[in-house]
C-alpha cells in the first residue's frame, strides 16, 4: 500500500503538478490497483521457478549498418521550434 | 599495494567513464549514423532515437563486440546473460523519459563485471585499480542555450546524439591522487585507440564523472568533466576544497558539483533522484543475449594486439628500453609512427629516442591543450606533417655524423614548418640558419605581398600566421629562422592593424 507523501515523491519524479485532493484521489486509486494485483498471489504456480525472461541468440541482433531515416522531418510534428532545435523547458 | 606518486591513503576517489563508440557506424538501438557531429540539428534522427511511441529498438551486434573488448582488456568478467534496462527519469535531452542502459542490482548482467588494471608508474611502483562494472548505453541528445544557460528561459533540444553507443566504465573508489587518475585514463586512451573502438580526440567522445571523499566525510561527486585532462584538475580542486573546509571545522556535505572548465573549479549541482528514483525495471522490448564461452573466445581472437603486448614485442623485438616501449605505446600515433620509421631505417632505437625525446619534446611545447587523453588538435597537425621518412631521416643524418644533434633539432622545426624532407634541408643549409633580418625582410614582403588574404586573416587569427611562416621558409629553402620569421610577421600585423590599412 502506498501513502500520499509517496504518491507526492512519485509526482514529482513525473515532473506533474497535483493538488492536494488530486493527490489524495490517486492515492486511493492506485491502492486499489495494487489490491487488486495481489489477487495474483493467490495463484499457485508452485516453487523454484525461474522468472520467464526472453533470450535469444548472440547472433539474432542487428548487423552496424546505417541508414539514415528520410522518411520526414524529425521537427513536423514539434509544437515549440527554434530553428531546427526543438524547444523544452529549461530545468532547474 | 604499493602507491604512485604523493597518494594519501585517507583520499579516496573513484572514476564513472563514458566512452562513445565512435568506430561504429550505426547507432546503438536503430540505424541512424552514429557520426552526428557537424550535421544540422534534429537531422540525424529516426523515430525511435526520438523514442515514437510503437517503435522497436534493435541492438547493434557490433556494439556488443566492441565493449566486449573492453571489458576483457579491463580483466573483466562477461556474464552469460547480458540484460538491458530503463532508467527513468525526466529529462529533455532524454526523448524517451528513460535512458536504456544496464543495471546489475538484481543479476550480474552488464557486459562486464569485477575487472582490475594494474597500474604501474615508470619508477616501477604500482597498484591495482578496481573495476565494479563495465556497461552499454544510449548517449542522450544535446541541451544548447540562447545565450547564457543562467539568463536563457528554456533549452534547445538536439537529438542528434541521442541513441549513440556508449561504455560506461565504473572504477571502485581505489585512487588515492589525482596523478593516478591521470596514469589511469592515459592508460585507458591508449586502450581505446589500440582497440580502435573510440577515437578519445574527438570532442565529447570521453567523458568522466568522479566521485571524492577523504576519511570518513561525506563523498562530493562531480559531473561534466568534458576532456581526460580535466579531470586530475578536477579531482585536485575538489581535494583542497574538502581539505580546506575540513581545516576550517566545516562539514563536508554528500552532494553533486559540476566542474566548470572556464573558471577551473566545481560548483553546486542541482539535486539528483537518488538510485531508487529511477525505477529500473528490464527493458522489455530488448531480449537478454545470451553470450557462450564461445562467443568470448572469438572476440579475443579478433582482438588487436593490446599495448601490454605491444611493449613486449618492442622489447623483445626491437631491443628497446622498457620504458622507451612505454611512452611509444602510450601514444599509439608515437608507436605506429615508429613502426613505419623503422621500415626507412632499421635502427630501432637511434629512430624511438628520435620520437620520444626529440619530437615528443616538441609536441609538448607546442601542446594547446586540447581536449582529451590524448594528443591536441595542434599537435595532430604538427603529426599529420612529420611522415615516417621524416624520422628516418633524421635519425640516419645524426647516426652518419652527417649533422649534430642540436642541428637536427632545428632541421626538426624546419621539417615541421615546409615539410621538406630533412636531407634537402641539409643540402640548403649549406650555410648557417637565415638569421639577418635583412637578409630576411625582402622575403617576407613578398610573402605578405603575394599572400594578402592570409596576411588580412592574421589580423584577426594568429593561426594564420603558420601559413606564412612556411611560405617564407619555403622561399628561403628553410634557411630562414622560423622564430625571428614569426616575430617579424608578428610586427608587420601589429603595424598594419594600428594604421588601419
Amino acid at each position: 500500500m502506498v501513502g500520499v507523501e509517496e504518491v507526492r515523491h512519485l509526482a514529482h519524479l513525473a515532473r506533474i503538478g497535483m493538488k492536494e485532493e488530486e493527490l489524495r484521489l490517486y492515492t486511493e486509486q492506485i491502492n486499489e490497483i495494487l489490491t487488486y494485483f495481489n489477487m495474483l498471489d493467490e495463484l499457485d504456480i508452485g516453487n523454484d521457478i525461474e522468472p520467464y525472461r526472453m533470450s535469444r541468440e548472440y547472433k539474432a541482433m542487428r548487423d552496424d549498418i546505417p541508414v539514415a531515416f528520410s522518411a520526414g522531418n524529425a521537427l513536423s510534428n514539434a509544437k515549440n521550434v527554434k530553428g531546427r532545435f526543438i524547444k523544452a523547458p529549461k530545468m532547474g | 599495494m604499493t602507491s604512485i606518486g604523493n597518494s594519501d591513503a585517507r583520499v579516496r576517489i573513484g572514476l564513472e567513464i563514458h566512452c562513445q563508440l565512435t568506430a561504429l557506424r550505426s547507432k546503438l538501438f536503430c540505424t541512424c549514423p552514429a557520426d552526428y557531429r557537424g550535421k544540422e540539428p534534429n537531422t540525424n534522427v529516426c523515430p525511435v532515437c526520438l523514442g515514437m511511441p510503437g517503435t522497436l529498438p534493435l541492438l547493434n551486434r557490433r556494439a556488443i563486440e566492441y565493449a566486449m573488448m573492453l571489458a576483457l582488456v579491463l580483466n573483466c568478467k562477461i556474464p552469460s546473460r547480458i540484460t538491458f534496462y530503463r532508467k527513468n527519469y525526466f529529462y529533455p535531452d532524454l526523448p524517451k523519459n528513460f535512458q536504456i542502459t544496464q543495471y546489475n542490482a538484481y543479476e550480474q548482467a552488464s557486459v562486464g563485471v569485477d575487472g582490475v588494471v594494474e597500474l604501474d608508474d615508470l619508477d616501477g611502483s604500482s597498484k591495482t585499480i578496481r573495476i565494479r562494472r563495465l556497461q552499454l548505453e544510449e548517449d542522450p541528445g544535446r541541451l544548447a542555450y540562447d545565450g547564457s544557460i543562467d539568463r536563457s528561459n528554456y533549452a534547445l533540444v538536439d537529438y542528434n546524439r541521442a541513441g549513440v553507443a556508449l561504455v560506461e566504465i565504473v572504477s571502485e573508489p581505489d585512487f588515492n591522487a589525482p596523478n593516478e587518475v591521470r596514469l589511469f585514463l592515459n592508460r585507458l586512451a591508449s586502450i581505446l585507440e589500440h582497440l580502435g573502438i573510440c577515437n578519445p580526440a574527438l570532442e565529447g567522445a570521453v567523458r568522466c564523472d568522479a566521485n571524492v571523499s577523504i576519511g570518513e566525510q561525506a563523498r562530493v561527486e562531480i559531473k561534466n568533466i568534458n576532456s581526460f585532462k580535466d579531470v586530475e584538475r578536477a579531482v585536485t580542486f575538489e581535494i583542497t576544497r574538502q581539505r580546506s573546509l575540513a581545516a576550517r571545522g566545516i562539514e563536508i556535505r554528500g552532494e553533486t558539483r559540476h566542474w566548470d572548465d572556464a573558471r577551473r573549479i566545481t560548483v553546486q549541482a542541482r539535486a539528483k533522484e537518488e538510485e531508487e528514483d529511477y525505477r529500473y525495471f528490464p527493458e522489455p522490448d530488448i531480449p537478454s543475449i545470451v553470450i557462450s564461452s564461445k562467443d568470448v573466445e572469438a572476440i579475443k581472437a579478433s582482438m588487436p594486439e593490446l599495448p601490454h603486448a605491444r611493449v613486449e614485442r618492442f622489447v623483445n623485438v626491437y631491443s628497446l628500453s622498457r620504458d622507451t616501449a612505454k611512452i611509444l605505446v602510450g601514444e599509439k600515433h608515437l608507436a605506429d609512427l615508429f613502426e613505419a620509421s623503422i621500415k626507412y631505417y632499421d635502427n630501432a632505437r637511434s629512430v624511438a629516442n628520435w620520437i620520444v625525446t626529440d619530437l615528443k619534446g616538441y609536441l609538448e611545447r607546442y601542446d594547446d591543450g586540447g581536449g582529451d587523453g590524448s594528443s591536441s588538435s595542434s599537435n595532430s597537425v604538427i603529426l599529420a606533417k612529420v611522415t615516417p621518412k621524416h624520422i628516418a631521416e633524421l635519425a640516419m643524418l645524426v647516426d652518419s655524423g652527417k649533422i649534430n644533434r642540436a642541428t637536427a633539432r632545428q632541421i626538426l622545426q624546419r621539417v615541421i614548418a615546409t615539410g621538406m624532407l630533412p636531407s634537402a634541408i641539409v643540402q640548403s643549409i649549406n650555410v648557417d640558419m637565415l638569421s639577418n633580418k635583412d637578409e630576411l625582410a625582402s622575403i617576407v614582403d613578398k610573402v605578405i605581398e603575394e599572400e594578402r588574404k592570409a596576411f588580412m586573416d592574421a589580423l584577426s587569427n594568429e593561426k594564420a600566421l603558420n601559413y606564412l611562416l612556411g611560405k617564407v621558409m619555403r622561399y628561403s629553402n628553410g634557411r630562414a629562422d622560423p622564430k625571428l620569421v614569426l616575430s617579424m610577421l608578428k610586427e608587420r600585423v601589429i603595424g598594419t592593424s594600428k594604421t588601419g590599412q
